[in-house]
Protein backbone atom coordinates (compact mmCIF):
# COMPACT_ATOMS: atom_id res chain seq x y z
CA UNK A 1 0.00 0.00 0.00
CA UNK A 2 2.94 2.94 0.94
CA UNK A 3 4.93 1.45 -1.94
CA UNK A 4 1.95 2.27 -4.52
CA UNK A 5 1.49 5.66 -3.14
CA UNK A 6 5.00 6.85 -3.34
CA UNK A 7 5.16 5.81 -7.20
CA UNK A 8 1.52 8.21 -7.55
CA UNK A 9 3.33 10.95 -6.00
CA UNK A 10 3.78 12.62 -9.10
CA UNK A 11 0.64 11.91 -11.20
CA UNK A 12 -2.95 13.48 -11.52
CA UNK A 13 -5.36 13.62 -9.23
CA UNK A 14 -7.89 11.52 -10.86
CA UNK A 15 -5.49 8.68 -11.86
CA UNK A 16 -4.56 8.72 -8.53
CA UNK A 17 -8.38 8.05 -7.41
CA UNK A 18 -8.03 5.58 -9.79
CA UNK A 19 -4.84 3.59 -8.58
CA UNK A 20 -5.75 3.98 -5.25
CA UNK A 21 -9.37 2.37 -5.68
CA UNK A 22 -7.53 -0.31 -7.41
CA UNK A 23 -5.16 -0.61 -4.67
CA UNK A 24 -7.87 -0.81 -2.01
CA UNK A 25 -9.70 -3.36 -3.68
CA UNK A 26 -6.69 -5.74 -4.00
CA UNK A 27 -5.92 -5.72 -0.46
CA UNK A 28 -9.21 -6.19 0.71
CA UNK A 29 -10.21 -9.18 -1.10
CA UNK A 30 -14.13 -9.11 0.40
CA UNK A 31 -15.81 -6.47 -1.37
CA UNK A 32 -16.33 -8.27 -4.76
CA UNK A 33 -16.93 -11.77 -3.37
CA UNK A 34 -19.85 -12.82 -2.79
CA UNK A 35 -20.80 -13.98 1.24
CA UNK A 36 -20.42 -17.19 2.44
CA UNK A 37 -23.62 -19.17 3.33
CA UNK A 38 -22.84 -18.86 6.81
CA UNK A 39 -23.26 -15.26 7.00
CA UNK A 40 -26.71 -14.83 5.11
CA UNK A 41 -29.58 -13.49 7.52
CA UNK A 42 -31.51 -16.37 8.75
CA UNK A 43 -35.11 -16.46 7.74
CA UNK A 44 -37.14 -15.94 10.87
CA UNK A 45 -39.99 -13.67 11.93
CA UNK A 46 -40.09 -10.29 13.97
CA UNK A 47 -38.23 -10.83 17.11
CA UNK A 48 -39.03 -7.76 18.42
CA UNK A 49 -42.55 -8.02 17.61
CA UNK A 50 -45.31 -6.80 20.54
CA UNK A 51 -47.78 -9.06 21.64
CA UNK A 52 -51.08 -8.25 20.15
CA UNK A 53 -53.49 -6.07 22.11
CA UNK A 54 -56.26 -7.53 23.68
CA UNK A 55 -59.60 -6.38 23.86
CA UNK A 56 -61.88 -6.22 27.07
CA UNK A 57 -63.63 -9.44 26.44
CA UNK A 58 -60.54 -11.37 25.45
CA UNK A 59 -60.69 -14.11 27.58
CA UNK A 60 -64.46 -13.92 29.12
CA UNK A 61 -67.04 -16.43 28.76
CA UNK A 62 -69.92 -14.67 27.68
CA UNK A 63 -73.51 -16.24 29.31
CA UNK A 64 -77.08 -15.38 28.56
CA UNK A 65 -77.30 -15.45 32.20
CA UNK A 66 -75.45 -12.53 33.61
CA UNK A 67 -77.24 -9.66 33.06
CA UNK A 68 -74.99 -7.48 33.92
CA UNK A 69 -72.32 -7.97 31.62
CA UNK A 70 -74.78 -7.87 28.87
CA UNK A 71 -76.30 -4.60 30.06
CA UNK A 72 -73.40 -3.16 29.93
CA UNK A 73 -73.02 -3.22 25.91
CA UNK A 74 -77.45 -1.66 26.11
CA UNK A 75 -78.23 1.54 25.73
CA UNK A 76 -79.75 2.82 28.75
CA UNK A 77 -82.76 5.09 27.07
CA UNK A 78 -83.51 2.71 24.32
CA UNK A 79 -82.11 -0.64 24.52
CA UNK A 80 -80.66 -0.23 21.43
CA UNK A 81 -77.30 -2.61 21.56
CA UNK A 82 -74.41 -1.01 21.34
CA UNK A 83 -71.54 -3.80 19.96
CA UNK A 84 -73.54 -4.99 16.81
CA UNK A 85 -70.10 -6.25 15.77
CA UNK A 86 -69.33 -8.38 18.51
CA UNK A 87 -71.21 -10.98 17.54
CA UNK A 88 -71.05 -13.01 20.64
CA UNK A 89 -72.61 -10.68 22.49
CA UNK A 90 -74.97 -9.38 19.94
CA UNK A 91 -76.61 -13.26 20.41
CA UNK A 92 -76.12 -13.41 23.84
CA UNK A 93 -77.98 -10.07 24.09
CA UNK A 94 -80.75 -11.42 21.89
CA UNK A 95 -81.32 -14.85 24.00
CA UNK A 96 -81.67 -13.01 27.21
CA UNK A 97 -83.98 -10.90 25.76
CA UNK A 98 -86.12 -13.58 24.16
CA UNK A 99 -85.73 -16.21 27.52
CA UNK A 100 -86.99 -13.07 29.70
CA UNK A 101 -83.72 -12.79 31.55
CA UNK A 102 -82.89 -9.21 30.10
CA UNK A 103 -85.53 -6.13 29.69
CA UNK A 104 -85.48 -5.30 25.58
CA UNK A 105 -86.71 -1.48 24.99
CA UNK A 106 -84.61 0.03 28.26
CA UNK A 107 -82.04 -1.21 30.75
CA UNK A 108 -82.35 -2.29 33.62
CA UNK A 109 -82.15 0.25 36.29
CA UNK A 110 -80.49 -2.07 38.87
CA UNK A 111 -77.48 -2.36 36.27
CA UNK A 112 -77.20 1.62 35.70
CA UNK A 113 -74.14 2.32 37.82
CA UNK A 114 -72.02 -0.01 36.00
CA UNK A 115 -68.85 0.93 34.56
CA UNK A 116 -68.80 2.14 31.23
CA UNK A 117 -67.14 -0.16 28.46
CA UNK A 118 -68.23 0.82 25.43
CA UNK A 119 -67.17 4.47 24.42
CA UNK A 120 -70.58 6.05 23.58
CA UNK A 121 -70.88 9.81 24.48
CA UNK A 122 -74.47 10.88 25.31
CA UNK A 123 -75.87 14.24 24.71
CA UNK A 124 -75.63 16.19 27.48
CA UNK B 1 -91.44 -22.43 47.89
CA UNK B 2 -94.97 -22.78 46.84
CA UNK B 3 -96.44 -26.37 46.53
CA UNK B 4 -97.89 -25.37 43.05
CA UNK B 5 -94.27 -24.60 41.60
CA UNK B 6 -92.76 -27.79 43.17
CA UNK B 7 -95.42 -29.73 41.28
CA UNK B 8 -94.85 -28.39 38.20
CA UNK B 9 -91.20 -28.49 38.52
CA UNK B 10 -91.90 -32.56 39.29
CA UNK B 11 -93.99 -32.81 36.39
CA UNK B 12 -90.99 -31.35 33.84
CA UNK B 13 -88.49 -33.28 35.58
CA UNK B 14 -90.45 -36.43 35.09
CA UNK B 15 -91.24 -35.78 31.64
CA UNK B 16 -87.81 -35.17 30.74
CA UNK B 17 -86.76 -38.11 32.41
CA UNK B 18 -89.81 -40.19 30.04
CA UNK B 19 -87.95 -39.07 27.12
CA UNK B 20 -84.63 -40.58 28.59
CA UNK B 21 -83.14 -37.34 29.75
CA UNK B 22 -80.54 -37.34 32.82
CA UNK B 23 -80.95 -34.87 35.07
CA UNK B 24 -77.56 -33.32 35.89
CA UNK B 25 -78.78 -30.76 38.23
CA UNK B 26 -81.20 -28.23 39.02
CA UNK B 27 -81.41 -24.32 39.80
CA UNK B 28 -83.36 -21.77 41.42
CA UNK B 29 -82.71 -18.52 39.99
CA UNK B 30 -84.66 -16.79 42.32
CA UNK B 31 -88.27 -15.43 41.92
CA UNK B 32 -88.11 -12.07 40.61
CA UNK B 33 -90.45 -9.61 38.33
CA UNK B 34 -90.20 -10.44 34.71
CA UNK B 35 -88.60 -7.79 32.87
CA UNK B 36 -91.87 -7.25 30.49
CA UNK B 37 -95.29 -8.21 30.64
CA UNK B 38 -95.53 -11.76 29.06
CA UNK B 39 -98.82 -13.52 28.29
CA UNK B 40 -99.19 -16.93 27.94
CA UNK B 41 -102.01 -19.14 28.24
CA UNK B 42 -104.56 -15.93 27.29
CA UNK B 43 -103.33 -14.64 30.91
CA UNK B 44 -100.41 -11.77 31.56
CA UNK B 45 -97.53 -12.63 33.99
CA UNK B 46 -95.39 -10.25 35.67
CA UNK B 47 -93.27 -11.85 38.05
CA UNK B 48 -92.18 -15.52 38.08
CA UNK B 49 -89.78 -18.07 38.96
CA UNK B 50 -86.43 -18.99 37.31
CA UNK B 51 -85.28 -22.22 37.34
CA UNK B 52 -82.68 -23.88 35.41
CA UNK B 53 -82.46 -27.85 34.70
CA UNK B 54 -79.02 -29.23 33.82
CA UNK B 55 -79.92 -32.57 31.42
CA UNK B 56 -77.86 -34.94 29.10
CA UNK B 57 -80.24 -35.66 26.57
CA UNK B 58 -80.21 -36.87 22.97
CA UNK B 59 -81.23 -34.13 20.07
CA UNK B 60 -84.29 -35.84 19.20
CA UNK B 61 -85.89 -35.58 21.95
CA UNK B 62 -85.09 -31.80 22.08
CA UNK B 63 -88.22 -30.87 19.62
CA UNK B 64 -90.56 -33.05 21.63
CA UNK B 65 -90.06 -31.37 25.06
CA UNK B 66 -90.50 -27.78 23.48
CA UNK B 67 -93.66 -29.42 22.96
CA UNK B 68 -94.59 -30.67 26.16
CA UNK B 69 -93.45 -27.06 27.61
CA UNK B 70 -95.23 -24.78 25.17
CA UNK B 71 -98.37 -27.37 26.55
CA UNK B 72 -97.74 -26.83 29.95
CA UNK B 73 -99.94 -24.69 31.64
CA UNK B 74 -97.44 -23.47 34.66
CA UNK B 75 -94.74 -22.63 32.38
CA UNK B 76 -94.59 -19.24 31.43
CA UNK B 77 -91.91 -19.72 28.83
CA UNK B 78 -89.36 -22.29 28.50
CA UNK B 79 -86.30 -22.47 26.81
CA UNK B 80 -83.61 -25.75 25.79
CA UNK B 81 -80.25 -24.44 24.76
CA UNK B 82 -76.83 -25.89 24.70
CA UNK B 83 -74.69 -26.13 27.82
CA UNK B 84 -72.66 -22.91 27.46
CA UNK B 85 -69.42 -24.75 29.32
CA UNK B 86 -69.05 -27.79 26.91
CA UNK B 87 -67.99 -25.25 24.02
CA UNK B 88 -64.69 -24.29 24.45
CA UNK B 89 -62.85 -21.23 25.18
CA UNK B 90 -61.52 -20.37 22.21
CA UNK B 91 -57.64 -18.72 23.11
CA UNK B 92 -58.60 -15.33 21.66
CA UNK B 93 -55.39 -13.81 20.52
CA UNK B 94 -55.61 -10.33 20.62
CA UNK B 95 -56.80 -7.91 18.05
CA UNK B 96 -55.35 -8.80 14.65
CA UNK B 97 -54.39 -5.56 12.85
CA UNK B 98 -56.34 -5.24 9.82
CA UNK B 99 -54.02 -3.72 6.83
CA UNK B 100 -56.21 -0.82 5.78
CA UNK B 101 -54.25 0.10 2.81
CA UNK B 102 -55.47 -2.79 0.86
CA UNK B 103 -59.10 -1.82 1.95
CA UNK B 104 -58.74 1.68 0.46
CA UNK B 105 -59.56 0.98 -3.02
CA UNK B 106 -61.91 -1.68 -4.62
CA UNK B 107 -61.20 -4.77 -6.02
CA UNK B 108 -63.83 -5.50 -8.08
CA UNK B 109 -63.46 -5.73 -11.86
CA UNK B 110 -64.97 -2.92 -13.78
CA UNK B 111 -65.89 -3.22 -17.00
CA UNK B 112 -64.35 -0.39 -18.82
Amino acid sequence: MVAMVAICGGLRRKKLTHLVTAAVSLTHPWTHTVPSKEDLPIPMENPCKEPLKKCILCGMLIDYKNVQLLSQFVSPLTGCIYGRHITEIAKAIKRAQIMGFMPVTYKNPAYLKAPIVCNIRHRE
Amino acid sequence: MKPETAAALKRTIEALMDRGAIVRNLENLGERALPYRISAHNQQYNSGGYFLVDFYSPTTTVESMLNHLSRDTDVIRGNIVKHPLTQELKECEGIVPVPLEEKLYSTKKRRK
